[in-house]
């Protein structure tokens, strides 16, 4: 065994120091596992930053309570949630806060174009619910006036949402007074103004889409849920809002992991195919050179292996330059889709992981692409390969 | 000796790489369908939402409910010729894997709006006439086993004043349309039948949105504007859009992505395309001393360029259309999976007919280049080579 593994070696590094002979062919065979690994890392960076806003939205001891079926709930529904057993209490009683919310048009910076942002009224206790929430530049609007604040990546997705800004929409003029970040969730691409002063603008006063509560702990929620949906007062649903946002994103998610999925299967596939071609002709002009390896003593295992070596390699080569570009143009591209019914922000997320499953699967396509010829290889009558030369 | 017999004869001469280049043109081109597929899910919302018709929501939030009131005042707005409203809920059937959308709407004016829906008169005027009564798509009626005339109980509706969740209709009629897939999957009843029904007081007399036809697309602006307003101090009040401007703006936004892998996807296409012709290529190179042998016993230059040429447009020309085929039951296989997002995904013959010609252009490029260095052959070099 320690002699296959030697003659193995041997095989492998003189096939390898003489691939500048077989350029061409190699860097076909190269460009084609380039192309497959490149797609595999955009598509699944794509899919890993957009699951990432859901993920980071959201805590599990914050459940969001809304109306069975159409319409909204008044002040007073807030008040009989508030008193629900397993809501957490504050300095100024339950905390919880009801939220309106609109969505406005807006023209994004990318394209001028009008973009859907949502345009949420929240209540006084927001900062209690919400505890990732945190004003990074300005400050926090004033209830009562026409102040709004904006998410970091809504500032950013579209015009005119920069501290001193004035956004005039539904007859108000709307100044902007601060920026927030909320751990990189989906609110960071929205705008917050206080729920009476939207409401108003809306014709629309003591009107709630629905409720956000704060529990004791995220223990409490079954109890909470229980209690609260068999309230008579109230016909209502209550969802954890970690687990809310999880299901948001899963239409999309759905479509990017199958037509990705299926793209990426099938580059794959024909990646496969060429590489395999191009290994045997690779082979095929060698024929010579491994019968004369053969006559010398050499072992049918070793050959065998040694061109699998080969195949993995250049599926190495090929997907190795392919990661690593991805992970210069792709990781952290910032780019938007529609989200929860408005635009939201994201970036391409090239994870370690992500490159690790990119170099497994280049080295899998260039071991099957190596497979078929090396076994040929192997097989060679030694006698017929000599004569040929 | 026939040409065919030269090009079966080079074929076989290394049966693997054959197998493997036509299987690569294979999948080269059923990739080719699935991008379009889903070019086509991007941008066939666009075709369907015609401008002469407009949409009003609930400005607040399009998830928001209009009062039914809204109607009579939106149909007498001047240029609007027919009004339908929506609303509805996700039911099953039996099982609650076999989910789909319940349509309540006004029955009598839905054709008009949509003109790109009809049924058989007999059918239709059966439906109008029953209060109870739906008309279902063909894709939902065969998914489900219906035929005309069926008492349909649809479970997991909203609560009705009775406490029950079961809806029943009788099937009265099967839709047809050629708008794709995800419009021909509706369960379409009679909003009467829902409102009065429905137990929530908050769900009646509501619907989610009113959708108009106009009768000059130029005056869709004016009429949308018109529209909203007249409840401008109302509660709530109304956004009205054209369906064009508004399934423009939609993929805009949502597009950007899936327009990014359909870039990818193109570059490695043609990447895949380069790697088949430098196989094709190589074949030629091998067979040097053949070709050399067929000029020197009297084959002339132009005949051999054509076999050539005829090799490599056999190979992609019959794995292409193997591809296209492949690639077009894949996207009907995936269409239900994506229609949520990609309402309009699929293979067109708009789409089949480029890759067809595609197949051909580079059936033709990939023999080219070995077609000219067959042509250019010193018959006595070739052969003392050999």
């Amino acid at each position: 065994m320690g002699g296959s593994l030697k003659q193995t070696i041997a095989i492998s590094a003189w096939n390898l120091r003489s691939m500048s002979a077989r350029l061409k062919p190699s860097a076909v065979a190269v460009t084609g596992f380039f192309g497959v690994v490149l797609v595999f890392v955009a598509v699944l960076s794509i899919q890993k930053g957009f699951t990432a806003v859901f993920n980071n939205t959201g805590s599990n001891d914050v459940a969001i309570v809304s109306l069975n079926g159409p319409g909204n709930m008044d002040g007073n529904a807030l008040k009989t949630i508030g008193q629900t057993p397993g809501v957490a209490q504050g300095p100024e009683g339950p905390v919880l806060m009801g939220t309106f919310l609109s969505s406005a048009q807006i023209p994004t910076r990318s394209s001028g174009l009008l973009g859907t942002v949502n345009f949420r009224g929240v209540g006084p206790q927001m900062p209690g619910v919400w505890r990732m929430f945190h004003i990074v530049q300005g400050r926090m609007f004033k209830p009562g006036l026409d102040e709004i604040i904006v998410g970091r990546q809504a500032e950013r997705l579209f015009r005119g949402l920069s501290i001193g800004d004035v956004l005039k929409w539904n007859h108000h003029d709307w100044k902007v007074v601060g920026v927030f970040t909320m751990n990189g969730g989906i609110h960071e691409s929205e705008i917050l103004t206080d729920a009476n002063q939207l409401q108003a603008a809306y014709n629309a006063t003591n009107s709630y889409a629905n409720a956000y509560v704060r529990l004791t702990s995220a223990s409490a929620f079954p109890a909470f849920k229980k209690a609260i949906e068999h309230d008579p007062q109230l016909s209502v649903t209550a969802v954890q809002e970690s687990e809310n946002f999880r299901q948001s994103g899963q239409d999309l998610k759905t479509v990017m992991t199958l037509i990705g999925g299926i793209i990426t299967l099938l580059m794959g596939i024909g990646a496969i195919f060429g590489a395999i071609n191009i290994m045997y002709s690779n082979i095929a002009s060698r024929m010579g050179d491994i019968a004369t390896l053969r006559a010398l003593g050499f072992a049918r295992l070793p050959i065998l292996c040694a061109i699998l070596v080969e195949g993995m390699v250049l599926g190495l080569a090929g997907g190795g330059a392919a990661a690593f570009i991805a992970y210069l143009i792709f990781n952290g591209y910032q780019a938007s889709t529609l989200g929860n019914g408005a635009l939201m922000a994201f970036s391409f997320q090239v994870t370690p992981g992500l490159i690790f499953s990119a170099l497994l699967l280049a080295i899998v396509m260039g071991f099957i692409g190596g497979l078929f010829p090396a076994i040929r290889a192997a097989r060679l009558p030694v006698a017929t390969a000599l004569r040929e030369i | 000796m026939n040409t065919l017999t030269l090009i079966a004869g080079a074929f076989q001469r290394r049966k693997a790489r054959t197998l493997f280049t036509f299987l690569s043109v294979v999948v080269a081109f059923m990739l080719f369908c699935i991008l379009a597929a889903v070019r086509e899910g991007m941008v066939g919302q666009v075709k369907i939402s015609i401008a002469e018709r407009l949409d009003t929501y609930n400005k607040v939030n399009q998830g928001n409910m209009l009062p039914l009131s809204y109607y009579d005042k939106i149909v007498s707005v001047p240029g609007v010729t027919a009004v339908a409203y929506f609303t509805g809920y996700q039911g099953h059937y039996r099982d609650e894997k076999n989910k789909f959308q319940v349509v309540a709407t006004n029955a009598s004016e839905l054709f008009k709006v949509y003109q790109e829906f009809s049924a058989p008169p007999a059918q239709h005027k059966a439906w109008l006439a029953d209060r109870q009564g739906a008309v279902a798509g063909p894709l939902l009626a065969k998914r489900m086993g219906w035929k005309v005339g069926d008492s349909i109980p649809v479970l997991g509706g909203p609560a009705q004043k009775d406490g029950s969740k079961t809806w029943y209709y009788h099937l009265d009629g099967i839709y047809q349309t050629n708008l794709p897939t995800a419009y021909q999957s509706f369960f379409v009843t009679h909003y009467q039948y829902y409102n009065q029904g429905v137990a929530n007081t908050q769900a009646q007399n509501v619907v989610g949105q009113y959708t108009e036809r106009i009768d000059d697309p130029r005056n869709a602006q004016a009429i949308s504007s018109a529209i909203d307003k007249i409840f401008e101090n109302a509660t709530p009040q109304t956004l009205t859009r054209s369906q064009a401007l508004e399934s423009v703006s939609f993929m805009r936004q949502f597009g950007d992505i899936t327009a990014m892998v359909i870039y990818v996807g193109i570059a490695v296409f043609f990447t895949m395309l380069l790697i088949i012709g430098n196989t094709m290529a190589q074949s030629v190179r091998e067979r040097t001393s053949e070709f050399a042998m067929l000029r020197a016993l009297g084959f002339r230059r132009p005949w051999l360029a054509v076999l050539v040429l005829q090799e490599s447009l056999l190979l992609m020309g019959a794995g292409g259309i193997l591809g296209l085929i492949l690639g077009y039951e894949a996207a009907h296989l995936l269409a239900p999976s994506v229609g949520n997002v990609l309402q309009t995904f699929g293979m067109t013959w708009n789409a089949a007919l480029l890759g067809i010609m595609l197949c051909l252009v580079f059936g033709l490029l990939a023999g080219l280049v070995p077609m000219q260095r067959v042509s250019r052959l010193r018959v006595a070099d070739a052969l003392r080579r050999a």
